[in-house]
């Protein structure tokens, strides 16, 4: 085409206008940013309500910790003349005969193979009625040994767990006609403190959520140094009357080379869900046999996170992301086992622990059922690497990250070394780095934003006092991702 | 409303002024919607288009450097254009075109066109299939070579050529039948 038709046509459409009122074009333009206000506020309501509903959603509710415990009503005198012997034939309902009938045999046993030490007035009375909870780990294993040195515990209780298994199935054959008159299940307010607390606390809950976003808040002020569309408009030389044709097509034009140069940003809000194995091993110098009944009492559940990323698109194969990370992991405890308690209702301590009685001591003995819901929080700070490439409009790649944990809450109960249950607290669990590696993909679903999915898998150890435990997740995410 | 001059103008845009931004749509909005016209197949494709790029206009004001009122035009323009493009870019995949297709170009009479007014060029211009129009403008408007017009629309080479070519034809064709109108 010649050169003057160009230029003839050129100028036509340069200096023509269209026969339309601008007032309309205005008033679409109004339309569309009220809408898109709205979109955000929506979107944003809508990932704040899905993470409440999430958080809120897999709380468990404390009717849902189940600690049951058949508890007599009358005190069992430690006295010289008492007699704490096996007694299957029926007794008249004495205040004296409840307490012995609602005695384990495991007492009984211990009575049989050795005689209460009537006249042992020491120490250690006072120690061991404490509240359970309130003894240092160090001195409950102290008590441990003490106990297991015993000659009557070393004759009938080898395997702790086992033993307690019998003492538990026989307590409650023996107390049956006890309980109709006595035993009552129920949550026991007198529990040491940090177990009947476990009930979930929402107001703490409300507190690390606040947390969490205030994190996420926190992060906004970066958005506003995020500049995808720099255009070199120093190149443009654009008047009224000509158009170079030097001038860049567009602010996009020319994004492709200068990738490199201009890292493109985007922000990921992300929900996962994830099922795990736990493997559990002992440290130093404990007892195989806790590991096994750690094993035993502790169910995995699943595992719930929020993440929210900073993406930043180093290369178009390349992208590095951080930001914030929340997770909870719940797990069911169970346990079943006996006490001895004394007249305040404070735990001395497992049923072989009797030889610590003295004259004068009154205890009964409890039976428990415990089924707590154990919960651990973590706010980890993630750093991410992710291999992608783009196949027509979805983009697709691998990713592996790294998460260094920042904060952590425990709730529930575990077992100590003596395989009694403790608050989770007590076992100081630490969190290592977390590692993970896995595939996603991203669809674009509207204009600037994207839907991402990715399926993972992550390890988290966990040293505590007397294990560390080995968490293998598979995790499965879904998210938004909003490039800017 | 008092027209306030395009500095001025410019400096309230960058603050965040709604009124500065009502004002741009006001004075450019005729012009630029000749241009989103020309790359939307229906008015109402345009005046949408149109919109999405003033809000992305306002929303990106910050990095544009130019201190004249053309140079913003400019940007402008090319902002509807890649808008329009993106928007279609996939169909032009779907009519690929063989090289036997290609014929002799034939040239558009230059002095019927210099008879013409803007709205009869422009009506021409619109009354061409939507994508030769797009080949045609630019080709012949934004003055893009073959090359890049093919990596515009997402089309090969030859196809750019052959769109270019038919449309000149149209318009060959549109100009003759005009000329008779006003003889007869």
């Amino acid at each position: 085409m010649k050169d003057k038709t160009k230029k003839i046509i050129q100028d036509h459409v340069q200096s023509h206008e269209y026969d339309i009122d601008p007032l309309e074009i205005w008033s679409g333009i109004e339309a569309k940013q009220k809408k898109r206000k709205g979109f955000f506020w929506i979107t944003g309501l809508g990932i704040l309500l899905l993470s409440l509903v999430i958080f809120l959603g897999i709380q468990y509710s404390p009717g849902n910790d189940k600690v049951t415990e058949n508890k007599p009503e009358n005190l069992l005198e430690i006295t010289p003349t008492t007699t704490i012997a096996t007694n299957n034939e029926p007794q008249p309902e004495t205040n004296e005969n409840l307490a012995k009938t609602s005695s384990s045999s495991a007492i009984n046993k211990t009575k049989k193979n050795s005689d209460l030490p009537t006249s042992k007035l020491n120490n250690n009375t006072e120690k061991t009625s404490q509240s359970f909870n309130n003894i240092p780990v160090q001195k409950l294993n102290k008590e441990i040994q003490t106990t297991s040195n015993a000659q009557s515990i070393a004759q009938t209780n080898n395997d702790p767990r086992k033993d307690n298994t019998k003492r538990a199935t026989t307590n409650r054959s023996n107390n049956t006609d006890v309980g109709n008159k006595s035993n009552t299940s129920r949550i026991d307010s007198n529990l040491p403190s940090t177990l009947s607390e476990i009930k979930p606390d929402l107001t703490e809950l409300e507190t690390s959520i606040g947390k969490v976003r205030e994190s996420m808040i926190a992060l906004s002020p970066l958005r506003q140094n995020l500049k995808l569309f720099k255009v070199e408009q120093s190149q443009v030389k654009v008047t009224d009357s000509s158009i170079d044709s030097d001038f860049e097509r567009s602010p996009w034009i020319g994004l492709e080379d200068q990738k490199k140069y201009r890292p493109l940003f985007s922000i990921s809000a992300l929900q996962s869900v994830a099922f795990y194995q736990k493997q559990t091993t002992s440290n130093q110098g404990v007892n195989p046999s806790y590991i096994e009944a750690r094993n035993a009492a502790e169910m995995p559940l699943e595992r719930f996170g929020t993440t929210l990323l900073m993406n930043v698109e180093l290369t178009n194969w390349l992208t590095i992301s951080t930001g914030v990370e929340y997770q909870k992991i719940n797990e069911q405890f169970n346990w079943e086992g006996s006490y001895i308690i004394d007249e305040n209702d404070n735990i001395i301590g497992p049923v072989p622990a009797v030889e610590t009685l003295t004259e004068g001591d009154k205890v009964r003995i409890v039976e428990r059922d415990m089924e707590i819901f154990n919960k651990h929080e973590l706010v980890n700070v993630p750093i991410q690497l992710s291999l992608h490439h783009n196949f027509k409009s979805i983009t697709y790649g691998a990713y592996g990250r790294a998460s260094i944990n920042v904060w952590n809450r425990t709730e529930g109960a575990s077992l100590d070394e003596r395989l009694y249950p403790i608050d989770l607290a007590s076992l100081q669990t630490q969190f290592m780095t977390q590692w993970s590696g896995g595939f996603f993909a991203e669809i674009p679903v509207f204009k600037s934003w994207k839907l991402q999915a990715a399926f993972g898998l992550n390890q988290t150890r966990a040293q505590e006092t007397f294990s560390t435990n080995t968490y293998n997740f598979k995790e499965f995410t879904l998210g938004i991702k909003h490039q800017f | 409303m008092i027209s306030m001059n395009f500095e001025t103008l410019l400096t309230r845009l960058k603050q965040g002024d709604q009124l500065a931004f009502r004002e741009l749509v006001m004075r450019l909005s005729k012009r630029l919607m000749t241009v989103a016209r020309i790359y939307s197949s229906s008015e109402e494709d345009a005046k949408d288009v149109l919109q999405d790029a003033f809000l992305l206009v306002f929303k990106k004001i910050q990095v544009f450097e130019g201190s004249e009122e053309g140079a913003m035009y400019g940007w402008i323009k090319r902002i509807i254009i890649n808008l329009c493009l993106n928007k279609n870019q996939k169909k032009y995949r779907r009519n690929e075109m063989k090289l036997e297709d290609l014929k002799i170009d034939k040239a558009v009479p230059e002095e019927a066109l210099d008879k013409m007014s803007h709205d009869e060029i422009m009506q021409l211009i619109f009354k061409l299939p939507d994508d030769y129009r797009k080949v045609f403008s630019l080709y012949a408007i934004e003055g893009y070579s073959h090359k890049e017009i093919a990596e515009m629309l997402n089309m090969t080479e030859i196809n750019s050529r052959t769109h270019l070519h038919r449309s000149r034809k149209i318009l060959q064709a549109n100009i003759e039948s005009a000329k008779k109108l006003v003889i007869i």
